[in-house]
């Protein structure tokens, strides 16, 4: 009864209930078919967008999403969301693509974000009682939840931006230009390898599961289900850990030394230098002028 | 857990950038030896296997599920140095490939998941592992581990946001902490049914023969 009283027991009962949503659509994936999606630069690789140097992009974008952070106003996100958009279409990438990709961010940002209007006091505009329940949207959760997302969004699409026309090798080699030690370089690559190759593991452990009629229980008190999860995933560590030995073996044999030939790159060309500049003069623009900027902007006229 | 990019205030995700900064050039020096051993190799296979286990999904409670953050069962069985590269790693591949969590919050993400929930784990581990000889020892020590690393990670993310100034405290602390008790409990178990399968594997095997990942002795 005192439930409806407690806003934080509130949020939390909305945690909760979304958390299923979140969930459901997690597991629902296939990683490598998402993974496939993500290593192939993704429009038509001729767009000058996909040729400028990978570090200038890695700076410029890392830039933006770090000022675009910081806006508060709803304008000037907008602004900065519809710049990325622009980018975006120049660079010529695939629209249905893009809004695949953006699915994603339902599940992860989405959640957090839908629950605001409830949890940020404030003015009440929209009220639903349901028994004991009751829900009540504030103006002020509201528009703190659609300045989160604009963030959110702006950034999602800067991060699709750089992957999607640089792909992961040249991010990675722009990485070790900047001094990102080489051992988590190698990392990430032998990580990406290895989850296709455990990632079809885990699928085949999982249709043989099914197969042998193995249904998961409901709550935590199930102990069947956690016991036949838990040796699921003791299997798959045992057969990662043995084929990680394997691998190390025989790339020895085969005369890996751990050392990575790095390239030397090429200086950025002045076309280059001049993209990303004006890719982050946008970002401070818009930082500016929200901080008040726009008073001396018109003074000058 | 994975805090998005704009949920943060500057201050707090570079403070946490050089927070994380420090601690994955300290496991890199700490993990030299396997570095050195040229074992990188097996620590990606290990990452993928993660990356792999947290798309494994538990039920909790009422149709809700959860999933395995895994920075226990790294630490346990690799030890906390190699735990922070390995999920270092799948956390980098989850921002750039799934834009789960955020460019600007990667700091703060693996401040939480891959440096304090490790060794939250590895500490509580060795702790109540110390007090406590024997099978069901071992057992309560591992749960703990698991549980608190759990809750660790979501009380560390929670005091990020609230100090951001996204969400008040009084908000996030309970909706965190209460959601991840529950998400622990299943940690927890499944941990504790990795652990005790895989050591009673590799105590069937000369111990000899087993060269860790990650260099470090358990």
């Amino acid at each position: 009864m005192e439930a409806a009283a407690c806003p934080e027991r509130q949020a939390y009962y909305h945690m909760v209930f979304f958390c299923e949503f979140l969930w459901g659509w997690k597991g629902s994936v296939d990683v490598s078919q998402v993974m496939d999606h993500f290593l192939q630069p993704g429009g038509h690789s001729g767009s000058f967008m996909h040729r400028l140097d990978p570090r200038v992009k890695v700076v410029a974008v890392v830039g933006f999403i770090a000022l675009s952070t910081m806006l508060t106003s709803r304008t000037c996100l907008a602004l900065a969301a519809g710049f990325l958009l622009v980018l975006t279409a120049a660079a010529r990438l695939h629209l249905r693509q893009l809004v695949s990709r953006l699915l994603w961010l339902l599940p992860f940002a989405g959640v957090m974000i839908f629950l605001f209007p409830f949890i940020i006091p404030g003015e009440p505009f929209w009220r639903w009682e349901w028994g004991i329940l009751t829900l009540t949207a504030t103006r002020e959760g509201w528009q703190h939840a659609l300045m989160l997302s604009l963030r959110v969004f702006a950034a999602v699409l800067a991060v699709n931006f750089l992957m999607a026309t640089t792909g992961l090798r040249h991010v990675l080699e722009a990485l070790s230009f900047f001094r990102v030690p080489a051992v988590f370089i190698q990392l990430i690559e032998f990580s990406i390898r290895y989850i296709y190759v455990v990632g079809d593991e885990l699928r085949r452990m999982n249709t043989a599961r099914t197969a042998r009629g193995f249904v998961p229980g409901r709550h935590l008190f199930h102990r069947h289900t956690f016991r036949t999860l838990g040796q699921t995933i003791a299997v798959l560590f045992i057969r990662s850990w043995e084929r990680g030995e394997r691998i190390y073996h025989a790339m020895l044999a085969r005369g890996y030394s751990g050392e990575n030939r790095k390239r030397v790159l090429p200086p950025p060309g002045g076309w280059d230098l001049a993209w990303g500049a004006f890719i982050l003069s946008v970002a401070i623009g818009l930082r500016l002028f929200e901080l008040g900027g726009h008073i001396w902007l018109l003074s000058l006229k | 857990m994975h805090i998005p990019d704009g949920f943060l205030d500057p201050k707090i995700w570079v403070g946490a950038s050089a927070l994380s900064a420090g601690a994955l050039a300290a496991a890199v020096s700490n993990t030299r030896k396997v570095l050195e051993d040229r074992q990188v190799p097996a620590l990606g296979v290990m990452a993928a296997f993660i990356f792999a286990a947290q798309m494994i999904n538990f039920p909790v409670a009422g149709g809700t599920s959860g999933h395995l953050l895994g920075g226990a069962l790294a630490a346990i069985l690799l030890g906390p140095w190699s735990a922070g590269l390995i999920l270092t790693t799948v956390l980098v591949i989850q921002m750039l490939f799934f834009y789960d969590g955020g460019l600007t919050a990667l700091g703060a993400n693996v401040l939480n998941m891959a440096v304090i929930a490790p060794w939250v784990a590895y500490g509580t581990y060795r702790l109540v592992g110390g007090l406590f000889k024997g099978n069901a020892g071992r057992t309560a020590a591992t749960f703990l581990a698991a549980w608190l690393s759990v809750m660790a990670a979501a009380l560390a993310c929670s005091l990020e946001i609230a100090f951001s100034g996204t969400v008040p405290l009084a908000v996030v602390l309970p909706a965190m902490l209460g959601w991840h008790a529950l998400i622990g409990i299943g940690e927890g178990l499944i941990t504790v049914v990795v652990v005790s399968f895989v050591s009673r594997l590799w105590g069937l095997e000369q111990s000899g023969q087993k060269s860790f990942a990650g260099g470090e002795q358990l």
